[in-house]
């Protein structure tokens, strides 16, 4: 149960996607997820489904590979569909099942959202399957950077993140064993109620929490004692830097971007 | 000059409680292995803490290469020059990845990107950790990862290292690693190394014990002398090593074998004269209760 969780997974791979610098990469994730909200008409879908198709075969993760995380979300792209489809109004009625009438504006709602739905999920997944959480970290300080005026601490935020994802594994792990050490004695996770569910986690997390602290408490005296005193003056072993095909990449995404959103204009 | 000096450190958790130190002075000289021990609650690793500033002596001086930690302005430089590995290696990793925990100390020193990149490389080197560069701190063993805890201090070059009871959580194979990681970096590197331990086998192999009970230091010697005063350790809540223990069990019994006995291999040969002096078969049904 506890090994599904899968943060920022990654899959490693030698691919012009995995070396692209990793500040590009998250801003172009963004404004294409930006774009993805703006785009209408067929055309606009169809660039925004072509240009993911370029950047999947560009990343070189396996098609299954990359949807099987889909999976997770099948029921809500499910739900949402059946939604759009027979509780949008309208005359133009398709076909009726159970009373609800499905409507042909409805049948159109539901399947751009479910473009839309399935293009959000395969571009952020294609950002972190493509870049290591290290990366992923320092373009995100990067990207903080510009609101340090307005008191977003871009460092702190990033080196909180670098320490969770250390920890995840760590933690889980020890969630494991009290799991299973309080089951050796009796404790049952999987039947009862909501509130009996909850009740027989409360063993389990005390302990975790408490374990949690106490490390929490060992790790800023070692952090300490390595001479870590915030983000003043601390500089990176892998200083991030734009290669030509980072340059390349954000004219790229720049055209595709307006291409996208000029062809819902025409369409 | 000295590593590391300590004159009349008293200090206490607490405004009014009990001195955790009460009055430890010691001397390090550069390039010495010296081990520390002492039961639970005697007062190592707050000894340990001050030497790396972590701590400040509520009374008394401590001074790492002459620097006096209570100078705020010479923390980090202290910090750099004695660094210090704990007993949990979970929970002094910091990074994902173990090339990237190494670099974590100079990275905060603001060293620059390349010489970083070397300083890492040899670091993981010099504790045989090179293969596993890019692998996660979580999927390493516990000997590993204290390697990788200590190749963390030395890419930040320092001239001692300090590990408070590094290999009490480990394996006897993670012990030894870590015992020869430690040794290695003494004798090749001349880097002055500080063990805290509760291992006397471990503490014998150093070249100076000091012992502490109740925050005092009570004997500092050469491990040979330390141990051979077994009834005085024994006061303070201390064993010797199981060699020695050995030995003491077979002069009890009437047999010849050096008080200075540490080693196994010492053992084997005083327990080989006497075979040959004929007194192991006198006595021959005391043996078997050895
Ligand atoms: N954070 C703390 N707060 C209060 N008292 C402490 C703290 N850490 C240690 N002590 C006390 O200081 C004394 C020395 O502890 P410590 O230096 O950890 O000993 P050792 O490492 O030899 O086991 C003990 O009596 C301990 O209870
Ligand atoms: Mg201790």
């Amino acid at each position: 149960m506890l090994k599904d969780i899968t943060v920022g997974q990654y899959y490693p791979a030698d691919s012009p996607m995995h070396r692209l610098n990793p500040r590009v990469k998250l801003l172009a994730s963004l404004a294409f997820l930006a774009a993805v909200f703006i785009i209408s008409g067929v055309w606009g879908y169809a660039l925004a489904v072509a240009m993911t198709a370029a950047v999947i075969a560009a990343s070189r993760v396996p098609v299954p590979y990359l949807f099987r995380g889909l999976r997770s979300i099948l029921f809500m792209l499910l739900f949402t569909v059946a939604l759009n489809v027979f509780f949008t109004p309208g005359d133009d009625v398709v076909f009726s099942l159970w009373g609800l009438r499905a409507t042909a504006s409805g049948v159109a709602v539901a399947a751009r959202t479910c473009v839309r739905l399935t293009l959000i999920i395969v571009g952020s997944s294609l950002l972190t399957l493509t870049t290591t959480s290290i990366e992923l970290t320092d373009a995100i300080e990067f990207s903080l950077k510009p609101f340090r005026p307005v008191g977003v601490p871009a460092h702190e935020i990033a080196m909180m993140m670098t320490i969770a994802l250390r920890f995840i594994p760590t933690l889980t792990e020890e969630l494991d064993k009290i799991m299973k050490a309080q089951a050796a004695r009796g404790a049952d996770f999987d039947t009862g109620g909501l509130i009996r569910k909850a009740k027989s986690f409360v063993p389990v997390l005390v302990p975790l929490f408490v374990s949690a602290f106490r490390r929490a408490d060992e790790l800023a005296t070692a952090m300490e004692a390595r001479c870590y005193r915030g983000g003043v003056g601390r500089t990176r072993m892998r200083p991030s830097r734009l290669y030509r095909r980072d340059y390349i990449a954000i004219v790229l995404a720049a055209f595709a971007f307006t291409a996208m959103i000029a062809a819902g204009r025409i369409g | 000059m000295r590593m590391a000096q300590t004159l009349g450190v008293r200090f206490s958790y607490t405004e009014d409680g009990a001195f955790a130190l009460d009055g430890v002075s010691i001397s390090v000289e550069r390039g010495e292995f010296v081990a520390v021990i002492g039961r639970n609650g005697s007062g190592k690793s707050t000894m340990a803490r001050h030497l790396n500033a972590l701590l400040r002596p509520t009374a008394g001086t401590v001074l790492i290469e002459g620097r006096d930690t209570a100078d705020d302005a010479e923390t980090w430089e202290i910090r750099r020059a004695a660094g210090m590995v704990f007993q949990n290696p979970d929970n002094q990793l910091v990074a994902t990845i173990v090339e990237d925990d190494a670099a974590f100390g100079p990275e905060n020193l603001g060293v620059p990107p390349e010489e970083i990149r070397a300083r890492v490389d040899k670091a993981l080197a010099d504790v045989g950790m090179t293969e596993h560069a890019k692998s996660a701190p979580h999927r390493l063993s516990g000997g590993q990862k204290q390697r990788v805890a200590i190749a963390g201090v030395l890419a930040m070059k320092p001239d001692c290292v300090i590990l408070d009871e590094p290999t009490a959580m480990l394996d006897p194979v993670g012990r030894e690693d870590v015992m020869a990681t430690a040794e290695r970096l003494n004798r090749d590197d001349g880097i002055t190394i500080i063990l805290i331990t509760h291992d006397m086998d471990e503490a014998a192999r150093a070249g100076r014990v000091i012992v502490m009970d109740s925050g005092r230091v009570v004997m500092d010697a050469p491990p040979r002398e330390v141990f051979s005063r077994a009834d005085e350790l024994a006061r303070y809540g201390l064993g010797v090593p199981q060699a020695a223990e050995c030995a003491q069990a077979l002069r009890a019994l009437g047999f010849e074998a050096d008080p200075g006995i540490l080693g196994g291999a010492e053992l084997a040969e005083a327990v080989s004269k006497l075979r040959g002096s004929g007194s192991l078969d006198a006595d021959r049904d005391n043996q078997s209760d050895i």
